[in-house]
């Protein structure tokens, strides 16, 4: 969302016609893609040493072990997820609500922006030390990371969708003498919804990043802390596994937060494609 | 308004008190326990310290921009062809979309271990963790660029007789740039992410070996220096970015949401 989007599909004018552009044809290529890769992959594991590189067969076995023999992939998921949806909530309300203020209030805005700015622009995992100081290696540290990397996106997005509401709306809330608090929950903040949304895609993106690097890297736990426990056992197969976990959560949750975009606002499809930070 | 009160209330007067504030207090508070935030003229004679008298600030950043630039150069140029090339081919599009969108939505530090087997923990370790971080929002990107071309703009080139190369060079390319530049921004936040996540977990090297160990030493006010070293690289990085896209591309809207 940083330059002037285009209408990125024109399905009104002339449609090329072409059996890449039929269903079929799609589904084709895909599957065909697919099966072609998992061939590839299976042939080349398998003149490789175990350690190194793991065939499909093998990992569908580790899939198979770990989520239904000892089923203990669906704890690391739910410890993991639970620490994301925590952090990640805290995000996107304490950031909604600061870039409202800053959009809204000038002072607030030159008072706030050098620290959200800089805090914004650090990598977070950069934090963790400092974070390990003041918190331990706790369920504490993994919230505050997950926070930190999230709220930053959502205030940033949610202030410059605040700052770009077209004055024409806002001018008729006031010929209308709406109070501050109708006028920004029924003209700002549904004005500035799409940028919302961009700042929470992004938002959550990096909350997840957020969980897995505290679960690597402070508190060995979760699908991160398994990660860590097969890859110092070489036990590559294994490994995969919650990676392709990590992988599915993921887009489940990207495809669910673009559904709810699409749901609350089907009057907008600017910023459907693009990322902002 | 007169103009001490106009002073007052511009944007810089305003800025600059809230951090004289924040430094103040962070001063004062911050000596009852130096170990949970250190003071910032502890963190001054620290910066001083590293920097100059045992000259280790200097070393760790330049190996931390080596595989920051090898990496984010390699991933640009990839990430670009890779981008234009599903953007404009239909199969290119369908073969690798599926794989590209799955790879954009991990985190690349979930592939860290893994990547270490393959590659071990040095130099090439932290290349292909910075490629790996960068290639796929720039891929994205380029490729949303190059297919919200203006039809009418096609057509006009086509009108001209342009063959495939021309209408790539005069039409696609001038018309994606705005997404280029996006995609190469983002790309280069998510370089720096990789290339410290790299040197934290793995090749414990650079700046990122810097905050390890004084975050694990608990001497915090040379912990800060390379994490305030690091947020104001990323403010630089990005801000000459924008700089070369307004220059290359004066016509473009550039919409500053950072």
């Amino acid at each position: 969302m940083t330059t002037a989007p285009a209408a990125l599909h024109h399905p009104h004018h002339r449609a090329r016609r072409g059996f890449l552009y039929t269903r079929t044809g799609v589904w084709t290529v895909r599957i065909v893609t697919f099966v072609v890769l998992i061939a590839a992959w299976e042939l080349y594991a398998s003149g490789v040493s175990r350690a190194l590189f793991a065939p499909p067969s093998a990992i569908v076995e580790s899939i198979v072990e770990l989520a239904i023999v000892d089923r203990s992939l669906w704890g690391a998921l739910a410890i993991s997820i639970g620490a994301l949806f925590v952090g990640f909530g805290l995000a996107v309300v304490v950031g909604v609500a600061i870039g409202l203020i800053m959009g809204r209030f000038r002072a607030v805005e030159y008072v706030l922006d050098p620290y959200v700015s800089f805090l914004y622009a650090l990598p977070s995992i950069a934090l963790i030390p400092l974070l390990v100081i003041w918190f331990g290696i706790d369920t504490e540290l993994r919230l505050a990371l997950v926070f930190l990397a999230g709220v930053f996106p959502v205030i940033i997005n949610t202030m410059a969708g605040v700052k770009n509401v077209d004055s024409e709306l806002i001018d008729v809330g006031r010929v209308a003498c709406a109070s501050e608090r109708q006028m920004v929950i029924t003209v700002v903040l549904p004005a500035a919804l799409p940028f919302i949304f961009a700042g929470v895609r992004v938002a959550l993106s990096q909350a997840l990043v957020g969980v897995i690097v505290a679960e690597m890297t402070a508190i060995i736990t979760g699908l991160g802390g398994m990660i860590i426990r097969f890859a110092n056992f070489f036990q590559t197969a294994n490994l995969f596994v919650p990676i392709l976990a990590i992988m599915v959560v993921s887009i489940t949750l990207t495809t669910l937060i673009r559904r709810l975009e699409r749901r609350l606002m089907p009057w907008d499809h600017r910023h459907t494609d693009e990322e902002a930070a | 308004m007169s103009r001490i009160a106009r002073f007052v209330r511009s944007p810089g007067a305003l800025r600059a008190a809230s951090v004289i504030v924040v430094v103040a207090a962070w001063e004062i508070f911050g000596r009852l326990d130096p170990i949970i935030a250190s003071y910032p003229s502890a963190i001054a004679a620290a910066f001083v310290e590293l920097g100059f008298t045992e000259d280790v600030l200097l070393p760790a950043f330049a190996t931390t921009l080596h595989g920051l630039v090898v990496g984010f150069a390699i991933a640009a140029v990839l990430g670009i062809v890779i981008g234009f090339g599903m953007g404009r081919i239909r199969l290119a599009d369908l073969i690798l979309d599926p794989y590209v969108s799955a790879l954009y939505a991990t985190p690349r530090i979930a592939l860290v271990p893994l990547l270490v087997l393959w590659v071990g923990i040095d130099f090439e370790l932290r290349v292909t963790v910075v490629v790996l971080s960068a290639i796929f929002p720039i891929i994205i990107n380029t490729y949303i660029g190059a297919k919200s071309v203006d039809r009418e703009l096609l057509d006009t080139g086509r009108a001209f007789a342009a063959n495939g190369s021309q209408l790539l060079t005069t039409v696609v390319v001038p018309a994606s740039l705005p997404y280029l530049f996006a995609a190469l921004r983002i790309g280069a936040a998510r370089a720096l992410v990789g290339i410290i996540v790299a040197e934290m977990t793995a090749a414990v090297t650079g700046t990122g070996r810097l905050i390890i160990q004084y975050g694990r030493f608990f001497e915090t006010d040379r912990l800060f220096v390379p994490v305030i070293i690091l947020g104001l690289f990323s403010i630089v990085l990005a801000e000459v970015i924008y700089f070369l896209q307004r220059r290359v591309t004066p016509w473009a809207r550039v919409e500053r949401i950072r």
